[in-house]
C-alpha cells in the first residue's frame, strides 16, 4: 500500500506520524487528529509500518463488521512510508521528538509542568471541564468521545502549520509543542476568567437560562432574550411569562424552575417540527436535539454534502467549503 | 509578546464576540498584526458584556479585553461609501480578513468576497457562520446551545436513559472549538497562496465542525453502530467517577499497565471497590495514592479553584497582559517559549491614525476631516 500524495491547500508538505514507547492512549488520538487535519488540507501523512499493531483499531465504536469507527476515522487516506530529509514529525513520544534531526516537529505533552499519568477524563477532570454540565448531587458528565485528543490534535496541527508558514514566508521553522491539559484549560478561558475576576458563580448547578425541554417526539434547545418574551409565550401559549420575574434574564435566572416548569407543559404534546416552524416565523432560533444520523438527514447538512463517500464508506468531510467546494472534492478532481 | 511565527501576515478582524474575534486573537499571539476593525454604529456585542469599571463602558467588558488582546483597534464606519472605499484600500495591503457576522452582511456592505479579491487577488476571506454560507439555513442564527443540539454533540452527552446535555454560556464548546480551527484554516490558505498567489474565501460552518468532533460517531451510526452508551477517551480497565469522604469527585482512568498495582491498592478493579477506596479518604489523597500506582486520578476541580492563588496555575489557559489584567492565553509553545505577556487591548479607534496616515497615506489634515464627518471615530455613536 502506498500512500496517495496529497492534493490540497498543503499539497507538498510530508508529516511523519509516529508513536513509539513513550506514548500514551490520548496521545496517540491527539497525534493522529492533528494528523487527519493535515491529510484533509491536502499534506502527505506517514504512518510508520514499524510502529506495531494500532491499538486504535479495536478502540469504539465498533463497527458491524469489528471494525474501529475511531480507527477509520483518524487514519482515512494516511499510509506507511519512511522518513525524507525536510519532513515534520508529530509525535507524544519525547524520546522519538528529542531524536529528529531539525525543527520540524510538533511534540504532545499531557502537562507541561508536571509529570503524571491523563487520560481524557482525568484532563477535563483537571481542567474545570468537568464542572460544567451535569446534575447537582450526581458524578459530573464529561464531553463525549475523544474531545481532548482533539481539542489537542487541533492546537498541535496549528503549531505544525504555524511552525511551517514561519518558514515558507522566510524564517526558520519553530519546534513546537503543546500540552492537552493547557489545550483544555484553553478552551476553558471563559469560565475561568469570570471565577477569576470574580463576576459570578459557575459550575454545575448554576442557574443556566437556556436548557434542553423535552417535547413529544425528542428535545428542543430553546433560545430567547428579553425582547423575545412577547414571542415565547405566544409560542407556548402560555401568558405566565410575560410575567415580570421573567422580564430580564436575571429574573428568569432567579425563576428558572418555575420558567421550565411553565415550558416543559407546553411542549409535551407538541412535535419538534411543529415547534420549529413556528419558532421561526417568530424569529425564534430555536433547535432540535438531533442524534448523528438526524444530522446527516439534514436538509443543510444534505445540502453541503457534509458526509461524502470514502473508499472504506460514509465519512464526515472538513467542515468547511474552499472558495465553495469542498476541499475532499477538489482532491478527488470532482465538484461539491 | 508574540509567537512572530507569523510576522508580516497583516489581518483584518470583523470578528465578533467569541468565533471570529477570538480566531483573529490566535493569529495575533502567533505573531501576524491584526487590525480589529468596529463601526462608530455597530461595535463588537462582546463589549457590553459583564463590564463593571469606571470608564467608557465599552472599555470594561472582561471577556471582550480577554478575546481582543494583541491587536490595534480602528474604528470605521463601513456603511459609509467613504468608509468602504477605505476598507478596501486597507484590504489591498493586507493578507486576511475575518468575520462572522450573519451570512448576507459582507455582501450587504459592498464588500464581499468578489469585490474583496478585486481589490486584493491574493486576500484571503475566512467567513465563520452557524450553518454555512450556502443551502437552506444558510441565514440560521445560532448560539452555543443549538449548535451542541443540532451537531449530535448533544444527543451523546447524557446520564444513561437521560435527556441530552449542553455546556451552555459557560462554555459554549462549539464557539471555543471554532477559533483554533479556522485560524489552522486560515494559516493553510496562507500556506497554499505562497504557491499559487491566489487567495481563498474559507466558508466555515460551526455546526459542521461540532459534528466533525465526533466524526467517528457519525462513521458508527451510518452504519447502524451508534452504542448508546458512548464512550469518553480510549478503553481502559477501569474508568469512573466517585467521590472522597470529603465530597469532593475524582476522576480515575485505570490502565492496564497499571492494572496490578491498583488492584492491589483498591482490592479488585471494579467501581465498586473504587468506590470504597475513594470515600475512606479524602478525594486529593485518594488521587494521590492511585496515581502512585500508576493509574490517572485527578479530583475534579472547579473553575472557582483557579481564583484561589494556592489553587492550579492555569499555565497557558490565561495570560496576564501588559497592563496587570488576565485574558486569555494560548496553548502553543514555539522554539522552546510560549506568547508571554499579551499586549492590552486597545481601546476602540486608538489605531485609526495608524491605519490612516501610516497605511493609507492620509495626512493629519484629511484624517481629522473624516473624523469629524464620522467615517473614523473613537467612541460608538449610539451611545451619545
Amino acid at each position: 500500500m502506498t500512500t496517495p500524495l496529497g492534493h490540497g491547500p498543503l499539497s507538498g508538505l510530508r508529516i511523519i506520524e509516529q508513536v513509539g514507547a513513550g506514548s500514551t492512549d490520548m496521545g496517540r488520538v491527539a497525534v493522529a487528529f492533528a494528523g487527519l487535519l493535515a491529510q484533509r488540507f491536502g499534506a502527505t501523512v506517514f504512518r510508520p509500518a514499524d510502529a506495531g499493531p494500532d491499538p486504535i483499531m479495536q478502540w469504539p465504536p465498533m463497527l458491524a463488521d469489528g471494525s474501529s469507527a475511531l480507527h477509520r476515522f483518524l487514519t482515512a487516506g494516511k499510509g506507511p512510508g519512511d522518513a525524507q530529509p525536510g519532513d515534520y514529525l508529530l509525535s507524544d513520544d519525547p524520546d522519538l521528538v528529542a531524536a529528529w534531526s531539525d525543527d520540524r516537529k510538533v511534540l504532545i505533552r499531557p502537562t507541561l509542568d508536571e509529570a503524571r499519568p491523563q487520560s481524557d477524563l482525568t484532563v477535563m477532570a483537571a481542567s474545570g471541564l468537568l464542572d460544567i454540565v451535569g446534575e447537582v448531587g450526581r458524578a459530573p458528565l464529561a464531553l463525549p468521545g475523544y474531545q481532548m485528543g482533539y481539542v489537542a490534535g487541533m492546537v498541535a496541527f496549528n503549531a505544525l502549520l504555524a511552525s511551517h508558514l514561519a518558514s515558507v514566508l522566510g524564517g526558520k521553522p519553530l519546534a513546537g509543542e503543546i500540552a492537552v491539559l493547557e489545550a483544555a484549560r484553553w478552551l476553558n478561558w471563559k469560565n475561568l476568567l469570570s471565577e477569576v475576576s470574580g463576576q459570578r458563580a459557575s459550575g454545575v448547578g448554576r442557574a443556566e437560562e437556556w436548557q434542553i425541554t423535552r417535547c413529544k417526539d425528542g428535545y428542543i434547545a430553546p433560545v430567547f432574550r428579553d425582547r423575545d418574551m412577547p414571542n415565547l409565550a405566544r409560542l407556548m401559549r402560555e401568558p405566565a411569562l410575560l410575567e415580570e420575574r421573567f422580564a430580564t434574564a436575571a429574573g428568569r435566572r432567579r425563576n428558572l424552575a418555575e420558567m421550565y416548569r411553565l415550558i416543559e407543559a407546553a411542549l409535551a404534546d407538541r412535535m419538534a417540527q411543529d415547534i420549529l416552524l413556528e419558532a421561526v416565523e417568530l424569529k425564534l432560533p430555536f433547535a432540535q436535539v438531533q442524534s448523528p444520523e438526524q444530522v446527516a438527514a439534514d436538509p443543510q447538512m444534505q445540502h453541503r454534502q457534509f458526509i461524502v463517500e470514502g473508499p472504506l464508506g460514509p465519512m464526515p468531510r472538513l467542515p468547511l467549503l474552499w472558495n465553495g467546494r469542498s476541499v475532499e472534492a477538489w482532491q478527488a478532481g470532482g465538484e461539491a | 509578546m508574540t509567537l512572530q511565527a507569523l510576522a508580516g501576515i497583516r489581518v483584518l478582524d470583523l470578528g465578533i464576540v467569541t468565533a471570529g474575534a477570538a480566531t483573529s486573537g490566535v493569529l495575533a499571539d502567533l505573531g501576524a498584526e491584526v487590525i480589529k476593525i468596529e463601526g462608530p454604529t455597530y461595535i463588537d456585542p462582546f463589549r457590553d458584556w459583564q463590564g463593571t469599571g469606571d470608564g467608557d463602558w465599552w472599555e470594561q467588558s472582561p471577556p471582550y479585553r480577554a478575546t481582543n488582546r494583541n491587536k490595534k483597534s480602528a474604528c470605521l464606519d463601513l456603511k459609509s461609501p467613504r468608509g468602504r472605499d477605505l476598507f478596501l484600500q486597507l484590504v489591498g495591503l493586507s493578507d486576511v480578513v475575518v468575520e462572522n457576522f450573519r451570512v448576507g452582511v459582507l455582501d450587504k456592505l459592498g464588500i464581499g468576497f468578489e469585490t474583496l479579491r478585486q481589490a486584493n487577488p491574493r486576500i484571503v476571506l475566512a467567513s465563520l457562520s452557524s450553518q454555512g454560507a450556502t443551502g437552506p439555513g444558510a441565514g440560521n442564527v445560532s448560539f452555543g446551545s443549538t449548535l451542541e443540539a443540532s451537531s449530535g454533540l448533544a444527543h451523546l452527552t447524557r446520564y444513561p436513559g437521560g435527556k441530552p446535555q449542553i455546556t451552555g454560556r459557560a462554555l459554549n464548546y462549539p464557539d471555543q472549538i471554532v477559533s483554533m480551527f479556522a485560524a489552522g484554516a486560515v494559516m493553510a490558505a496562507l500556506v497554499e497562496r505562497q504557491r499559487t498567489g491566489q487567495g481563498v474565501h474559507i466558508d466555515l460552518a460551526q455546526r459542521e465542525l461540532s459534528s466533525f468532533f465526533v466524526g467517528e460517531a457519525f462513521i458508527a451510526a451510518l452504519d447502524g453502530a451508534l452504542p448508546e452508551d458512548y464512550p469518553v477517551g480510549p478503553p481502559a480497565m477501569l474508568q469512573a467517577l466517585s467521590r472522597g469522604e470529603d465530597g469532593q469527585w475524582i476522576a480515575v482512568t485505570i490502565p492496564a499497565s497499571a492494572s496490578a498495582a491498583a488492584e492491589h491498592l483498591i482490592g479488585a478493579l471494579t467501581g465498586q471497590a473504587l468506590a470504597a477506596f475513594i470515600g475512606g479518604r479524602p478525594a486529593a489523597e485518594g488521587a494521590r495514592a492511585l496515581r502512585r500506582a500508576g493509574a490517572a486520578a485527578e479530583v475534579v476541580v472547579a473553575a472557582r479553584d483557579y481564583a484561589d492563588p494556592h489553587g492550579p496555575a492555569p499555565g497557558n489557559a490565561l495570560a496576564l497582559d501588559d497592563a496587570g489584567h488576565q485574558v486569555k492565553g494560548q496553548p502553543i509553545r514555539l522554539g522552546g517559549r510560549d506568547a508571554g505577556t499579551a499586549a492590552a487591548v486597545a481601546p476602540l479607534g486608538r489605531d485609526n491614525r495608524y491605519v490612516a496616515s501610516g497605511l493609507l497615506g492620509l495626512n493629519d489634515a484629511q484624517y481629522d476631516a473624516l473624523l469629524a464627518e464620522g467615517i473614523f471615530a473613537t467612541r460608538p455613536r449610539t451611545t451619545e
